[in-house]
């Protein structure tokens, strides 16, 4: 449409630098932060700076990839621990979350618990997380995996409800009515016909909720100690605050703990832009 | 319209496994907050006996002004970074949203800054702040805009607005897709209208683009507003509140109430201000989004 | 059996429920149907939404091979009524028996009834095969049976080489089949069609209207079957709900409801172009009964009833509102000349449809449609000789606007 108006040619020059100006801010903090991970201590501690190293370093790679060495059994294990409490949480969340959303969307559920469940997580985490530590105190389960899985389904419950009812919510009625006149129960129709056409949707909803578990921090830090249960984004603090001088080993655990994350976000960027816009704009 | 039989039964045993966590892991403890807010409660290995002291907590935490600037600092931190992730965002939205080579890459690279996880985009800033190394000072110096290297997080008037900024860099690709989406949406015949009654770029999206993406903006708005106001993780990893307590926010304030000086009464107190706080976003957010989808 | 004889036709206005009740008793096609025999009766079934009331007191019942069409103008509550039945909707009060067991409160999914949905509601994950055996497998109808069971129907539908294929890949015509061959496989008691043909092409939706008449005496399943098109109601209904606002305005066969409409609303809405509806006066002369109607550019017509009924002699030096057919003014003679009038009138202007010439003239003030033959060279303007037929002549009293 816009082409059928042509552009004059000093905004077609405005339009490129911005578009620059754009792709380098967006691109310089991580480009740098690669940089930082691949160059050598002494580059790195240039005034004014090496931009691009002097030779490529690797070893921090090398480093924190090995089970051996104590920086590396930290960074490893903490990946480990992301990976088993985001995957679970994710799981059960869409579970618990896929359930409500069809309560929501196809059985009357109100309106007004849908938002009391949105406001929970809405809240900020400091006004729970007090009664939590005591109650995973008395229960034995501060420093496991089991008390964040826990944390984060609560947190992904919410938001993962939200996204799929929006999903349902669009479905042609007809469809399920057909199954129940046809002898189908509610939950076999949910199983054999709800659930496979809204894949697309529970896929999205699985990643967002993965991101945002990989992401936590608050309550990691707080029900978390050793390497039993310490995820990712703790690690780095530990890493980034410790007794780690050379920036190349904190850029590189960053590198590390990003690839999962921007590799699910650049490969299945439609899905999650729909799941992530779907709750304000409409349609 | 329609309704069925057995309804009522279903919804609830298809509530049930969500119902019962989020009462569990968020009803209950916030319950508990409230009730510990009223007591002079203390974090501590023996068993120590709590009394209710009503409102004392309320009106210490009211009289402490540590607390209340602690409060403006948050709401300082929240329309900041928010207003200038909205204007961001809305800019990069409408670049966008025009016609280049190589829209759909650029597209795609405003997600990167959204996926790198929030510890990880702190520590790059606090990093590429570094007094003695950082990029932000090597690169302006070289510019020839600064003469010599600046402590950007050690100097008490800048140090917020530099965690702001690393803040806006990783939250405003939210507001430009949300933005883009709705973008996608105004009629091109109503702009193309008012392209032949003869209204320039700036009066068409002043009097037809914005009212028709402010629905959804407002969401996104408030939604990052209840986020930004609760901010902690980019703080704990780049200040922990310094310089000077200049960037401690609430968030971090009730943290170190709770766990550096153990005080679970007041710092209960604490939250449950800055939850009430927080119910009052919450129910703008409540309004914008049914404003925007007729029901929530 | 009395009380549901009253109630199939409601009326507004219940001073006269009685007398049109009793005028229908007649021409009830079910006066042998009994809550027992009855594959479905309704009674007193009511449902509102809130204040909204969409149906209101509806009773009646159909026998085992009934094909029952629902017919009205949208909004008039067909399709909620479908639901009822089907169980997809709950009821406000009343009850539904299917086979003389109240299922009323009973899950849809254990009504044994069979639904073909305007939308076809094909189950889009799954293959045409897929889609026609959900039924069974839900049924837990083991692979070897079921298979023979969707190749017979694919047979009868004519959908063998579709089976593999997933609806997305389909014509309107094709799912439309699939639903009905969904629906077909299960014989089940009660067959329910919500406007099946409604999404179809014109050419199409005649095709498979015949398709579905002809399965119907094929395979002699008992249909429920919602349409607005009253043409589609004629032509497949053997017996014809009218509803309108929520109230059942006729029950009766398609005939019944062509020939004897109940009340105004049904003569209007049955038939195209519609019945014409022309203010009378009814003259008594020594024991005759005249019917007069005033016209502009004339002398008034003034004929006799020969069949004149008591209930008409009662509206003596009253108006009547007179209900004549389009085809019941031709050029041509009527088949029975004993009950027919024929005056000369002047056309205003006319319609050929190829078939058929539709020349309208005015009679007391109101346009009358009137259905000449094809061939006619008549133009507008002209004065023709017409033949008023009076053998399916209808009365209707005008404030309560239901049938003398």
């Amino acid at each position: 449409m816009h082409s059928t108006i042509k552009r004059p040619r000093y905004l077609s020059y405005l339009l490129y630098l911005s578009l620059i100006l754009l792709a380098f801010f967006v691109l310089a903090p991580v480009l740098w932060l690669l940089l930082m991970s691949l160059s050598s201590p002494t580059d790195l501690t240039k005034v004014p700076l090496q931009w691009i190293p002097s030779q490529w370093d690797f070893s921090r790679y090398a480093l924190l990839l090995d089970w051996q060495n104590g920086s590396g059994e930290r960074f490893l294990a903490a990946m480990l621990n992301s990976l088993i409490i985001a995957t679970s949480a994710t799981v059960i969340a869409l579970f618990a979350g896929v359930l409500a959303a069809y309560a929501f969307s196809r059985r009357n559920a109100s309106m007004l618990l849908m938002f009391a469940f949105l406001a929970t997580i809405m809240m900020p985490p400091i006004t729970y997380i007090l009664p939590l530590y005591s109650a995973f105190s008395e229960l034995g389960i501060l420093n496991t995996k089991v008390a964040l899985i826990i944390c984060y389904c609560a947190m992904l419950i919410p938001f993962a409800i939200w996204l799929m009812k929006t999903n349902i919510d669009v479905l042609p009625q007809e469809i399920e009515q057909a199954a129940m006149i046809e002898g189908a129960g509610t939950f076999y129709t949910l199983r054999k016909v709800v659930l496979p056409i809204i894949l697309p949707a529970i896929g999205a909803t699985a990643m967002l909720s993965f991101l945002t578990a990989w992401d936590e921090f608050f309550y990691a830090l707080i029900f978390s100690s050793d390497l039993s249960a310490k995820t990712i984004p703790v690690a780095i603090a530990d890493f980034s605050a410790g007794r780690v001088t050379d920036f190349g080993v904190i850029a590189s655990v960053g590198v590390l703990a990003s690839v999962p994350p921007v590799l699910i976000a650049l490969f299945f960027q439609r899905f999650i832009v729909s799941g992530l816009v779907g709750g304000s704009v409409k349609g | 319209m329609r309704s069925l039989i057995g309804a009522k039964q279903q919804k609830w045993l298809l509530l049930a496994p969500a119902l019962t966590v989020l009462a569990l892991i968020s009803f209950v403890p916030f319950v508990k907050t409230l009730w510990l807010s009223f007591s002079d409660s203390e974090i501590s290995a023996l068993p120590t006996v709590v009394s209710f002291i009503g409102l004392e907590n309320y009106i210490y935490a009211l009289t402490d002004p540590d607390f209340i600037s602690s409060l403006g600092r948050t709401l300082y931190f929240t329309f900041i970074s928010v207003g200038a992730e909205v204007i961001l965002g809305v800019a990069v939205a409408l670049l966008l949203n025009q016609q280049f080579k190589g829209r759909t890459l650029m597209r795609a690279l405003i997600i990167l800054p959204w996926a790198i996880p929030t510890i990880v985009n702190a520590v790059t800033w606090r990093l590429i702040y570094n007094p003695d190394y950082g990029a932000l000072n090597s690169l302006l110096m070289q510019l020839g805009i600064i003469g010599e290297y600046q402590s950007w997080l050690g100097d008490p008037d800048v140090a917020m607005n530099m965690v702001i900024l690393a803040d806006v860099w990783k939250n405003f690709p939210l507001v430009a897709y949300v933005a883009l989406a709705a973008l996608q949406t105004v009629p091109m015949d109503m702009l193309n209208a008012a392209r032949l009654e003869g209204a320039n770029a700036w009066r068409r999206f002043f009097k037809i683009t914005l009212p028709w993406i402010i629905g959804p903006l407002l969401v996104i708005i408030v939604l990052r507003s209840v986020e930004a106001f609760r901010v902690f993780d980019i703080i704990y990893v780049m200040t922990r509140g310094g310089p000077a307590n200049q960037t401690k926010t609430a968030s971090f304030y009730v943290y170190q109430e709770y766990f550096s000086y153990l005080r679970s009464g007041s710092g209960s107190s604490y939250a449950i201000i800055v939850a009430l706080i927080s119910i009052i976003l919450i129910y703008g957010y409540y309004r914008a989004a049914k404003r925007q989808n007729g029901s929530l | 059996m009395s009380e549901s004889n009253n109630s199939f036709t409601s009326n507004q206005v219940s001073d006269d429920t009685v007398r049109v009740a009793s005028a229908n008793q007649s021409i009830n096609p079910n006066n042998s149907a009994d809550r027992d025999d009855a594959i479905l009766s309704i009674r007193s079934l009511c449902k509102s939404y809130y204040d909204a009331s969409i149906l209101q007191d509806i009773n009646l019942d159909i026998n085992s091979g009934d094909f029952l069409v629902l017919v009205g103008p949208s909004g008039c509550g067909k399709s909620t009524l479908l639901s009822c039945i089907g169980g997809l909707t709950d009821v406000t009060s009343g009850e539904i028996f299917c086979k003389g067991k109240n299922i009323t409160q009973l899950d849809p999914a254990k009504r044994d009834i069979a639904m073909v949905f305007q939308s076809y509601a094909l189950f889009p994950n799954m293959t045409v095969s897929q889609n026609i055996g959900f039924g069974l497998e839900v049924r837990k109808v083991p692979a070897a049976e079921r298979e023979q069971k969707i190749q017979q129907v694919a047979e009868i539908l004519h959908l063998q080489p579709l089976l593999d294929r997933t609806p997305a890949q389909l014509s309107g015509g094709q799912r439309q089949r699939v639903a009905m061959g969904r629906a077909l496989v299960r014989d089940p008691t009660l067959f329910l069609f919500d406007e099946p043909l409604s999404n179809l092409d014109a050419k199409l939706r005649l095709t498979m209207r015949t398709e579905i008449k002809h399965l119907h005496q094929r395979l002699g399943g008992t249909m429920v079957y919602v349409t607005h098109d009253q043409v589609e109601a004629m032509t497949l209904a053997s017996k014809i709900v009218v509803l309108n606002q929520g109230v059942i305005q006729q029950f009766g066969t398609p005939e019944d409801v062509y020939k004897r409409p109940a009340n105004t609303f049904v003569a209007e809405f049955m038939g195209s172009p519609a019945m014409n509806l022309i203010q009378a006066k009814v003259l008594m002369e020594g024991g005759d009964v005249k019917i007069q109607i005033q016209r502009e550019d004339g002398p008034a017509i003034i004929f006799t009833e020969a069949a004149a009924t008591d209930a008409l002699r009662a509206f003596a030096n009253c108006t009547v509102i007179v209900g004549l057919r389009p085809e019941s003014i031709s050029d041509l003679p009527a088949r029975d000349p004993q009950r027919s009038h024929s005056v000369k009138c002047r056309i205003d202007y006319l319609e050929g449809i190829g078939s058929d010439v539709y020349a309208t003239l005015k009679l007391a003030g109101t346009d009358v449609v009137s259905r000449l033959h094809g061939d006619s060279t008549v133009r507008a303007g002209d004065t023709q000789q017409l033949h008023f037929d009076l053998s399916n002549i209808s009365y209707f009293d005008p404030s309560s606007q239901l049938r003398i």
